[in-house]
């Protein structure tokens, strides 16, 4: 009899509790991360701002245009915080020296509350030196740092490639398809040059032509849309895949009338 | 009893001789006429009529391949790419634009190549006849459709079981055929079973040089079984398998592995006596069919490619036959099909991923169609017969990956498309004398694209070297045609003359798309399915048969088409002038027949597509057999020589500049009991 009672009563408060949880997702909808298809690589705190800061990719760190998914959460109440400022800065350290790296200052996005920004790794971690990526946050007016070692790989085919133009350093990495298929897909670059060693500015003013081949069969995909300069540097256009394998997409940077490079090209397997 | 010989009459025969024999106790047409104004080969050794000579004509020998009937089938030309799986054209029309049904079953090849036309999938010794009918009962095509028929199981209630029994050696290809039939019957059951095996190696040309890759091999295996029911009720259920397998193309850059069929059929008729309904057939049916094509024995193959397809096919149709009122005989028919059909490619680079598309994205058509047709005979004389089909079609991309591939060119392929084809026909038939009939035919009839014009990816025509695109949005294909024939028959002379004519508005042809940069390795570019506005197609049909005695046939035909697209450029794969003659003795047991085949040179060829001039020829041939009845048994012995001069020639539709076979010597024995 005890035992029952005691179900009754435990039934009665899960009852309950249940009824208010419903209600406080309700009423105020707590906001939750949505990171579907994204894997943490990275959690710490930010020191001054209260701030607890994690960090989602879609794949390991890698030399080339990274997509670092932030989210920010209050660290006493745990909320997703929502209003916050981040300011990147990718750093290298060398023996002798140390450098940056172009990068896209994280930007809230409502659908996923996360904080989406980029990082174009220039060289992989290793003997030579390594790579810390530091946060500056701005929160609910408090600011806080923190840093997070990145162990940056070798892809496999190449996704960002570098030439001179004069006296400048000009990068190119390659943005999107994220997951090619066969059909019609985004295709996107990001365009940064360097001006000192701590500043890589995007470069804006480019037209940016491209030519898919399959370099095994010798053939193209037709009606593909050249990228055009969306904002920080990224170009957006579209890429026709007519079937799957071994796609090589040539890239034409120019500026005005001046063909400043068109002996590079990305290779995208799927 | 009579209603088991009207039965027999019906099953055995095709509907319009039926007709035309009421009243004759006979099963198989006498009058040989009737054979030529239907373009019907009636092929069974049953209804070989000895006197005529006719169905020697087209049936050669006892292992004639369906290809070497239909060659001399009158409009019919062949296009070659190998030795096996010819795929017929009438008058110039080919393709989509003629429609190959087997009792009436919808087949479509599971090639993106065209390398298996559904004729592929049958074998002669199997067929009761071949027929080419343009009324469009059985599908909208311009060509009109050609129909096969498969024997049926026999009643015989004197000999329940029957059977023949034959092989046979053909040295131009060291190959051998041989086939066996029996046939077994009992009150009111019958069945039939029927299997040949064909295995032939590489061919040697008329100048002696082997042609690689020109082998095949085959085995066909059909089961029939039929239930007489009360009341002239009758059930029948066929099934038939075809395997072929090790197939070489020498004028393509692929063989085929294999190219299977399995065909399933069940059918229910009902014949009524003094009612205005005189007969219903219904029939529910089934084929699949699969194919690969093989690369792994050609040398130098830049990159090694899997392409496999299948296409499916489902369909049901009710067959009715009235007459309301007397002078009215009406046939009615309402057919509903699906065809599903999916065709890949699969290319192996080293070190990379695998390159993979669908050359035929996953495709479902569904179609529905009712057809009428009402022939007036208003005089003892003179005839009408009009017809009207409609249908309503309905297709759709059903996989994401082939729709995508096809989004690339900027079609919207999400939704369903759906295409109401109508076509309609009138023939005057006047018998204006004893010997004597004209006829003339005016006809519409709009048809549907075939799946590789409508929604094709990248398919290689190694003809032109193009890769073709389909056009998702393409227009129906229409065509005004006419007819105009003149027939007598006499004692010693028959002879049928054809004049026709097809007005085509928005004809179905690749054009070039210089944008779009070939898929191929090596192919000259990309032509994307597409309607060019007008195209017209004109010729004449002449057969002549002499019979002066007896014993002696002389059996001659005469034919010519002539195509011109708008811009009057000569239309692709259109046959030159070509002739047979025949000449059969024929005493009582043996007969020995000379034939001779020609055709002029075809100079008037279609630069955009590649075509090159083919030159004239004459071929002459040597038949003979000896007939041996031993009590119930016959035994029976041909033998022959083809291309007698071993002559290196090419007719106009071979691809490649493949020549056909030399010198060829047969032989054949055949026993029957």
């Amino acid at each position: 009899m005890k035992l029952f009672n005691l179900i009754i009563r435990l039934t009665c408060i899960l009852f309950t509790l249940s009824l208010f949880t419903a209600c406080s997702d309700d009423d105020e909808a707590a906001p939750k991360i949505n990171t579907q298809g994204l894997v943490k690589i990275k959690e710490g705190y930010a020191l001054g701002a209260a701030t607890k800061v994690e960090i989602y990719t879609q794949e390991s760190p890698f030399v080339g245009f990274n997509k670092f998914f932030i989210a920010l959460f209050d660290s006493a109440s745990e909320n997703v915080s929502q209003e916050a400022e981040i300011e990147l800065m990718p750093m290298m350290q060398m023996s002798q020296m140390s450098h940056s790296a172009p990068f896209v200052n994280p930007v809230f996005h409502q659908e996923t509350h996360l904080y989406a920004g980029a990082v174009v790794f220039i060289m992989p971690s290793g003997e030579m030196g390594k790579w810390t990526l530091g946060l500056k946050v701005k929160n609910k007016g408090k600011t806080g740092m923190t840093s997070f070692h990145m162990e940056v790989e070798e892809p496999e085919t190449e996704r960002v490639y570098s030439f001179m133009n004069g006296e400048e350093k000009i990068f190119v990495s390659l943005v999107s398809p994220d997951a090619p298929e066969t059909g019609v897909n985004d295709f996107a670059v990001a365009i940064h040059k360097r001006v000192g060693m701590m500043d890589f500015p995007a470069v804006t003013d480019y037209q940016v032509k491209i030519t898919p081949e399959m370099p095994t069969m010798g053939h193209g995909s037709p009606n593909n849309v050249h990228p055009v300069h969306m904002e920080n540097g990224i170009y957006q256009g579209k890429v026709n895949f007519t079937m799957t394998g071994l796609w090589r997409i040539h890239i034409t940077l120019e500026k005005g009338e001046e063909v400043i490079n068109d002996e590079k090209y990305f290779d995208i397997e799927f | 009893m009579k209603s088991l010989w009207i039965l027999f009459i019906y099953t055995g025969l095709g509907y319009s001789i039926t007709m035309a024999q009421s009243g004759d106790n006979s099963p198989y047409p006498s009058d040989s006429l009737n054979v030529l104004k239907l373009d019907e080969v009636v092929v069974e050794e049953e209804a070989i009529d000895e006197r005529s000579g006719i169905t020697q004509f087209y049936k050669t020998n006892q292992h004639s391949s369906i290809e070497d009937i239909l060659e001399r089938m009158s409009g019919v030309h062949l296009i070659r790419r190998g030795n096996y799986a010819l795929e017929p054209t009438y008058r110039g029309l080919s393709g989509g634009q003629i429609n190959v049904t087997l009792d009436g079953m919808k087949i479509f090849g599971a090639c993106t190549d065209k390398m298996d036309p559904a004729t592929s999938y049958v074998e002669t010794n199997n067929l009761h006849s071949i027929a080419i009918e343009q009324d469009n009962a059985l599908g909208s095509s311009l060509g009109g459709n050609l129909n096969m028929k498969l024997k049926e199981p026999l009643f015989d209630r004197n000999k329940s079981w029957r059977g023949a029994i034959s092989s046979g050696y053909h040295s131009a290809s060291k190959g051998s055929n041989h086939a066996l039939s029996l046939n077994f019957s009992q009150d009111r059951w019958a069945f039939r079973t029927h299997a040949v095996y064909r295995r032939h190696e590489n061919y040697r040309n008329g100048n002696g040089e082997k042609v690689n890759f020109s082998q095949y091999n085959k085995v066909n295996i059909s089961f029939s079984g039929k239930r007489l029911l009360k009341n002239s009720q009758m059930l029948k259920v066929d099934v038939l398998m075809d395997d072929a397998w090790d197939v070489g193309y020498p004028a393509l850059p692929m063989d085929v592995g294999y190219a299977r069929a399995k065909m399933g059929a069940v059918s229910y008729q009902k014949f009524f006596k003094d009612h205005w309904l005189s007969h219903i057939e219904t029939k529910l049916y089934a084929n699949f069919i699969r194919h690969a094509m093989d690369d792994t024995q050609r040398p130098d193959v830049p990159m090694h490619m899997d392409m496999p397809g299948q296409s499916d096919t489902y369909g049901a149709f009710v067959n009715a036959e009235f007459t309301p009122l007397r002078k009215h005989r009406l046939r009615a028919r309402l057919e509903a099909y699906q065809n599903r059909a999916r065709a890949e490619m699969t290319m192996y680079a080293e070190g990379e991923k695998p390159m993979f598309m669908l050359t035929w994205p996953d495709f479902r058509r569904t179609s529905a169609s009712i057809y009428l047709e009402d022939k007036i005979l208003l005089t003892n004389s003179l005839n009408v017969q009009l017809t009207a089909r409609t249908e309503w079609s309905h297709s759709v991309l059903t996989e994401e990956f082939g729709k995508k591939q096809l989004e690339v060119f900027g079609y919207d392929v999400d939704k369903a498309f759906q295409e109401l084809p109508v076509s309609a026909s009138a023939q005057l038939e006047w018998k204006w004398a004893t010997s004597w009939t004209s006829r003339i035919k005016a006809g519409y009839t709009q048809r549907l694209p075939t799946l590789s014009e409508q929604f094709g990816f990248y398919l290689f025509n190694r003809y032109d070297g193009y890769d073709y695109i389909g056009n998702p949005d393409i227009e129906l294909e229409k065509s005004f045609s006419t007819e105009l024939s003149l027939d007598y028959s006499g004692k010693y002379i028959q002879v049928l003359g054809t004049v026709y004519q097809y007005q085509i508005q928005d004809y179905i042809l690749g054009s070039l798309a210089p944008e779009l940069s070939a898929m191929t390795i090596g192919a000259n570019g990309v032509k994307v399915y597409g309607n060019i506005p007008s195209a017209v197609l004109y010729g004449s049909e002449l057969e002549l048969l002499l019979r002066p005695t007896e014993r002696l046939t002389w059996m001659n035909s005469l034919q010519y088409t002539y195509g011109e697209d708008n811009d009057k450029d000569p239309l692709p794969l259109i046959a030159p002038l070509k002739g047979t003659s025949s000449l059969r003795y024929h005493p009582d047991k043996f007969y020995i027949q000379m034939e001779s085949e020609m055709a002029t040179k075809q100079s008037r060829t279609s630069s955009k597509f590649g075509e090159r001039t083919t030159p004239g020829y004459v071929i002459f041939h040597l038949r003979a057999a000896y007939q041996l009845p031993i009590a119930m048994q016959t035994l029976k012995v041909e033998t022959g020589i083809e291309n007698l001069l071993d002559k290196a020639y090419q007719q106009h539709l071979d691809w490649g500049n493949i020549l056909r076979p030399g010198r060829n010597i047969y032989m054949n024995i055949n026993f029957q009991f």
